[in-house]
C-alpha cells in the first residue's frame, strides 16, 4: 500500500523539483517522531527522480553530534574535492566544494535527515546553502522533528531559513479515515487505535503488525514486536540500538556477539532494515525503545564492545560517544579531547566546548601540558559560543597553573584576556583589577605583542564605559607599541578603538576617518572579527550623530561578516546595533526580528541580551503592546550591573517613555532624574534623547554641559524644528513624536496621522487628546483602511501627495489642489520621503515602485 | 504560556466561507501560527464582521505580530488577559 494522506506534500516535493533550474530550492519537512518524514522522502526518491543523482546525509543522536556528519556521508558518495576538503579539515573549502556539487549541469537532490540532532557546523552548512540557493541547481530536502525545545539550536537556524526558495512541509497525523483504511478487515477497532496513537503513522503500523491488546505507548508496541525474537536476535538488536547508525553485518555481529542469521531474523521481523548490505533500525523510535529497555550494565557493556570494535580508525566523535556510554575513564579524556579538536577545525564550537568539558571531568592523571591545553581550548570555545561563566571557570583554573616565573609574559597576557571575560560577564571589579594586574606584569618586560594587545583591551574597555579621553590616550600607547613590534592585528584594533573614542569625545569626523582606515587595514589583513567590530563601531558613531541612513549599510556589513565567519558574539552585538538603527528608521518589524533572533539563541552574553530586551521593550511601549515595562526592567537588570551609563541611560529613558505613554508622569520624571548624574558620560545621541525627556519632565539641564543638535532643539521645545531635523534623517517616529509637542493644529493633525500609520497607537492617542483639548473637530480614531494595505506604510493623504509630487507639482500647488495649508503639505512631503527612505523628491517614484506602491493610478497594491 | 486578546479591524468585513475553501484558509493560518509557536484558541466576531477579538496563547507579543504578518492579518491592540468566570470562588470555598 502506498503512503496514505501524503499526496499533497509529495506533489509539493515534485513541484519543487520541477522548479529547480535557474535556482535551487530548499524544502524543510517537519513532523513529530514517527510522522513518516523518511517514508515520504523515500517515496519521492523512489518514484519521481528519473535518474537524478541523490546524495544522502543523516544526523545521529549522539552525546555530542558528529561535526558535519551528514556532509561526511555525502562525501563518501561523491569522493573528489568534497572528500579532500573534509579530509583536510578545512570547513570553508568543504562548504565551497559542497556548493560546487550542487551547481553542476544536472540537478542533484540532497537529502539531509534528522536535523534536530545536527551539530552546529551542519546547521551552518544549511544556512550557508540556504543563502546561496539562487546560485545552485539542486533540490535540498531536510527533515526534522518539530517537537524540539525552545533552547534547541535548530530553532535559531530555523527562523533564518526563509525566502521565496524555501518551502516548509508539515506532516500532520493520519486522520481516522486513513486509520480505518489501514485496519481494513483486521481485528483492531479503528476509533480506539486512532485515539490511542493520535494518528502517528509509525505507532499505527507498529500496532497493526501484531495481534493482541492495544499497547499504551510506542515503546510498548515496539517491545511487543521484539518479544517473539530468539535470544541471539535480541543480542543483534541491542547491538544495533547502541551502534545507532547504519552498520555492516560484521560490526553488528562483533558487538552483539552473534551470527549473521540473528540479523536476518531482525530484518524478517521488520525491526531492522537492510540498505545495500548495511543494517539499521527501521525507525529511530524503535531504536530508542530498545535502547531504553536495556539495563544500564548491558548498555555499558555494548558501548565498550562497540568502542573496541570500531578500532583506532573509527570516527572520533563516534568513538568518544561510545567511550562516554561505556564509562571508560581511561578512554574518555583522550577521545573526547581528540573529538573536540576535530569539532573545532570543522566549526562545531558548541560541541567542542561540551567535549572539552567532558575530557576535563576525567582529568586525573592527565599530563600537565595537556591539562593546560584543554583548559585554554575550553575557555576559548565557551567564550566563542557566549558561555562567559564557563569560559571564566576554565580560564581561572588555567591561571592558577601558570606559576613558573619563566611564564610571566604568558600569564600576563592570559590575565589580560581574562579581564575582558570578567567585564563581558558583568563582573566589573574583578575585570578591571585583572586587566590592570596584567598590565603591571607586562610593562617592566618591555615592548611586546602581548603588551600592545593588553593596552588595546584596556583602551577598549575605557571606551565602553564612556571614558573616551582615557581610551584615546591608552589606544595611542597601544598603537605605538604595536607599530614598534610590527603587530598589525594589534595596531588595527587600537586604531579602531581610537577612532570610536574620538567620536565619543565629539570629534566625529576625525573618528570616522580613523575607523575607515582601520576597516580597510582589517579587510586587507583578513581579520573578520576586527572588520565586524570596527563596522559596528562606525555604525554606532554614525547614528549617534543622527545619520541613521548611512549607519544601516555599515551595520548590515558588520552582521554579514560575523555571520559568514560564525562569530557569534559579534553577530549578536551587530544584530542589537542594527535593531537600534532600524528602530530609528521606523522599520519596526525588522528591528523586532533582529532583537528576537538574538534572544532565540541558546546562549547570549548579558550585554547583548540586555540590549535586545531593551529594543523589544521600547517597541512594545510605542505600539501599546503588553509587557513593555517588564522587558525594559529585565534589560535594566542586565545592563546596569555592567556599570556603563551609555548602556543603562537609554533603557531608563525608554522606561520614562513607556511610563509617559501610559500617563504615569511621576514615574517618567523619576527615571529622568535617575539619568541626570550620568549626563557627563553620554554620547551626543543619548544626550539628545535625555534633553527631550528633561524638557518633558520639566526639570533643568545642567548649564555647563554642551548640547549639540538635535539636543538643543529638543531642550528648547522647538517642536517643528526638531521634527524637521529628524525628517531630514529619515527617522519617522522621532519626527512625528516631536511634532506631537507642537501647539499648532495642522502640526498635530499631521503628527497624529503619521503616528497611526506607524502603528504607534499610544502616542497617537495622546496627540488626539491634545487636538480635542484644543477644540479640534473630527479627530480620526484609527488608521484608514488603505493605510494598512499600503506596502510603504503611506497614509491615504500621503499617497495623494506623493502622486501629485511625482507629477511635478510644487508644495504650494499641491496645497491648492488638496485644499490644505502649505505647511501641512510640507509635513506630508517630509513624511513621504522618510517612509520611502529617500532624501529627494526625484527618487519618490522609483522608491514607491520598489515597495509595490503604484502612484500612477492611485491604486494601492495590497499584499496578497 | 501567557494568553492574549488581539483586537483586529477588517474595514471591508471578514469573510470565511463555510466550505472547503474556508477550511483551507483556516488550515493555512494554523500552520503559519505553528511556526511562530502561537496558538489561536478562538475568536469573537462583531455582528457586522468588521471587528474580531481573538484569544491566543503565545510566548510573546512579538510572536503574535510575526504570525499576524505571515497571515496578513491586521493588529489593532494586543492585551495580556486572564480567565475570570462567575464561579471562580467555588474552587477556593
Amino acid at each position: 500500500m502506498g503512503l496514505l494522506e501524503r499526496a499533497a506534500p509529495l506533489a509539493e516535493l515534485v513541484g519543487c523539483l520541477g522548479q529547480v533550474g535557474g535556482a535551487g530550492r530548499l524544502v524543510l519537512v517537519s513532523g513529530e517522531a514517527g510522522a513518516g518524514k523518511t517514508a515520504l522522502v523515500d517515496a519521492f526518491c523512489r518514484e519521481h527522480l528519473d535518474g537524478s543523482r541523490v546524495l544522502f546525509g543523516r544526523c545521529d543522536d549522539l552525546f555530542a553530534a558528529r561535526p558535519l556528519g551528514p556532509l561526511l556521508d555525502i562525501a563518501r558518495q561523491t569522493g573528489g574535492p568534497l572528500a579532500d576538503a573534509l579530509g583536510s579539515g578545512d570547513q570553508g573549502a568543504a562548504f565551497e566544494a559542497f556548493l560546487a556539487e550542487l551547481s553542476g549541469p544536472d540537478p542533484v537532490v540532497v537529502v539531509l535527515e534528522d536535523l534536530q540532532w545536527a551539530d552546529e557546523a551542519t546547521l551552518d552548512l544549511v544556512r550557508f546553502v540556504a543563502r546561496r540557493l539562487d546560485t545552485v541547481r539542486s533540490l535540498v530536502v531536510a527533515t526534522h522533528r518539530d517537537d524540539f525545545g525552545v533552547d534547541h539550536p535548530l530553532r535559531h537556524t530555523y527562523g533564518s531559513l526563509v525566502g521565496p526558495l524555501v518551502t516548509r512541509l508539515h506532516l500532520a497525523p493520519l486522520s481516522l479515515d486513513a486509520v480505518r483504511r489501514l485496519v481494513g478487515d483486521g481485528p483492531h477497532d479503528p476509533v480506539a487505535l486512532h485515539a490511542r496513537t493520535g494518528g502517528n503513522p509509525f505507532f499505527v503500523t507498529e500496532v497493526l503488525s501484531q495481534s493482541g491488546a492495544l499497547p499504551d505507548t510506542v515503546r510498548a508496541a515496539v517491545l511487543a514486536r521484539t518479544a517473539p525474537l530468539s535470544g541471539s536476535a535480541r543480542d543483534a538488536l541491542d547491538a544495533a540500538a547502541v551502534l545507532g547508525r547504519q552498520v555492516t553485518p560484521e560490526l553488528l555481529c562483533q558487538v552483539g556477539d552473534c551470527e549473521a542469521p540473528a540479523i536476518d531474523e531482525c530484518v524478517a521481523a521488520g525491526l531492522l532494515v537492510d540498505d545495500g548490505g548495511r543494517q539499521t533500525f527501521r525507525h529511530d523510535l524503535a531504536r530508542e525503545a530498545v535502547e531504553q529497555a536495556m539495563t544500564p550494565l548491558r548498555r555499558r557493556q555494548l558501548h565498550s564492545r562497540a568502542l573496541e570494535a570500531l578500532g583506532d580508525d573509527g570516527d572520533l566523535v563516534q568513538r568518544a560517544h561510545h567511550a562516554i556510554g561505556a564509562g571508560d575513564r581511561a578512554a574518555i579524556p583522550v577521545l573526547a579531547a581528540m573529538a573536540a579538536d576535530r569539532c573545532v577545525t570543522l566549526g562545531a564550537h558548541s560541541q567542542a566546548a561540551t567535549l572539552y568539558g567532558c575530557a576535563l571531568e576525567h582529568r586525573d592523571g592527565m599530563p600537565p601540558e595537556e591539562l593546560r591545553r584543554l583548559l585554554d581550548a575550553r575557555a576559548h570555545e565557551c567564550e566563542r559560543v557566549e558561555r562567559p561563566e564557563e569560559a571564566l571557570a576554565a580560564a581561572q583554573e588555567l591561571s592558577t597553573l601558570l606559576t613558573d616565573p619563566k611564564e610571566a609574559a604568558t600569564l600576563a597576557e592570559h590575565e589580560g584576556w581574562m579581564g575582558c571575560l570578567y567585564l563581558s560577564a558583568g563582573r566589573l571589579d574583578e575585570g578591571w583589577a585583572t586587566l590592570r594586574r596584567a598590565l603591571r606584569r607586562l610593562e617592566p618586560l618591555g615592548d611586546s605583542v602581548a603588551l600592545a594587545r593588553t593596552l588595546g583591551r584596556l583602551a577598549g574597555n575605557h571606551m565602553v564605559i564612556g571614558d573616551w579621553a582615557s581610551a584615546v590616550d591608552i589606544a595611542d600607547r597601544a598603537l605605538d607599541v604595536a607599530e614598534r613590534v610590527g603587530a598589525e592585528a594589534e595596531a588595527i584594533y587600537a586604531l579602531g578603538i581610537k577612532g570610536s573614542s574620538l567620536g565619543g569625545t565629539g570629534a566625529i569626523d576625525d573618528g570616522l576617518a580613523l575607523m575607515a582606515s582601520a576597516l580597510e587595514r582589517a579587510k586587507a589583513a583578513e581579520l573578520p572579527g576586527d572588520v565586524s567590530l570596527i563596522a559596528s563601531n562606525m555604525s554606532n558613531a554614525l547614528y549617534v550623530s543622527g545619520d541613521y541612513r548611512s549607519a544601516l549599510p555599515v551595520i548590515d556589513d558588520a552582521v554579514a561578516v560575523a555571520e559568514a565567519h560564525e562569530l557569534r558574539v559579534r553577530r549578536s552585538c551587530g544584530l542589537c546595533e542594527r535593531a537600534e538603527v532600524l528602530t530609528g528608521l521606523g522599520r519596526w518589524d525588522e528591528a523586532m526580528a533582529d532583537a528576537t533572533t538574538v534572544l532565540a539563541q541558546p546562549d547570549v552574553a548579558p550585554i547583548n541580551e540586555g540590549a535586545a530586551r531593551h529594543h523589544l521593550g521600547r517597541l512594545r511601549a510605542r505600539r501599546g503592546d503588553p509587557a513593555a515595562r517588564d522587558a525594559l526592567l529585565q534589560a535594566l537588570a542586565l545592563l546596569e550591573p555592567i556599570g556603563q551609563a551609555q548602556l543603562s541611560v537609554p533603557v531608563r529613558l525608554s522606561l520614562a517613555e513607556a511610563a509617559w505613554l501610559t500617563g504615569d508622569d511621576d514615574e517618567m520624571a523619576a527615571q529622568v532624574d535617575a539619568c541626570l548624574p550620568d549626563v557627563h558620560r553620554l554620547d551626543p545621541g543619548v544626550a539628545a534623547s535625555l534633553a527631550l525627556w528633561v524638557r518633558r519632565a520639566g526639570t533643568s539641564w545642567p548649564a555647563e554641559v554642551h548640547l549639540p543638535p538635535p539636543g538643543d532643539l529638543a531642550l528648547a521645545g522647538d517642536a517643528t524644528a526638531l521634527a524637521a531635523w529628524w525628517d531630514e534623517r529619515g527617522c519617522p517616529y522621532s519626527a512625528a513624536d516631536a511634532l506631537g509637542d507642537s501647539d499648532d493644529e495642522d502640526d498635530l493633525r499631521a503628527a497624529h496621522e503619521r503616528l497611526l500609520a506607524l502603528g504607534a497607537r499610544p502616542r497617537a492617542q495622546m496627540v488626539a487628546r491634545r487636538l480635542r483639548d484644543l477644540g479640534a473637530r473630527e479627530v480620526p480614531r484609527g488608521p484608514r483602511p488603505s493605510t494598512r494595505a499600503n506596502a510603504a506604510g503611506l497614509t491615504a493623504r500621503e499617497t495623494e501627495v506623493a502622486q501629485l509630487l511625482t507629477a511635478g507639482l510644487t508644495n504650494a500647488a499641491i496645497a491648492d489642489e488638496l485644499v490644505l495649508s502649505t505647511k501641512t503639505v510640507d509635513h506630508h512631503v517630509s513624511s513621504v520621503l522618510a517612509k520611502l527612505g529617500v532624501s529627494t523628491r526625484r527618487d519618490v517614484a522609483r522608491a514607491a515602485a520598489e515597495r509595490g506602491v503604484d502612484l500612477q493610478d492611485g491604486v494601492v497594491a495590497a499584499p496578497t | 504560556m501567557p494568553r492574549y486578546l488581539v483586537q483586529r479591524t477588517f474595514p471591508d468585513g471578514l469573510r470565511f466561507p463555510i466550505d472547503d475553501l474556508g477550511r483551507q484558509a483556516v488550515d493555512g493560518i494554523v500552520r503559519a501560527n505553528l511556526e511562530s509557536e502561537v496558538t489561536w484558541v478562538h475568536s469573537y466576531v462583531s455582528d457586522d464582521d468588521t471587528t474580531t477579538w481573538c484569544v491566543y496563547d503565545s510566548p510573546s507579543p512579538e510572536a503574535i505580530r510575526v504570525a499576524a504578518g505571515r497571515n496578513q492579518l491586521p493588529v489593532d491592540q494586543i492585551s495580556v488577559v486572564r480567565v475570570l468566570d462567575p464561579y471562580f470562588y467555588k474552587a477556593t470555598s
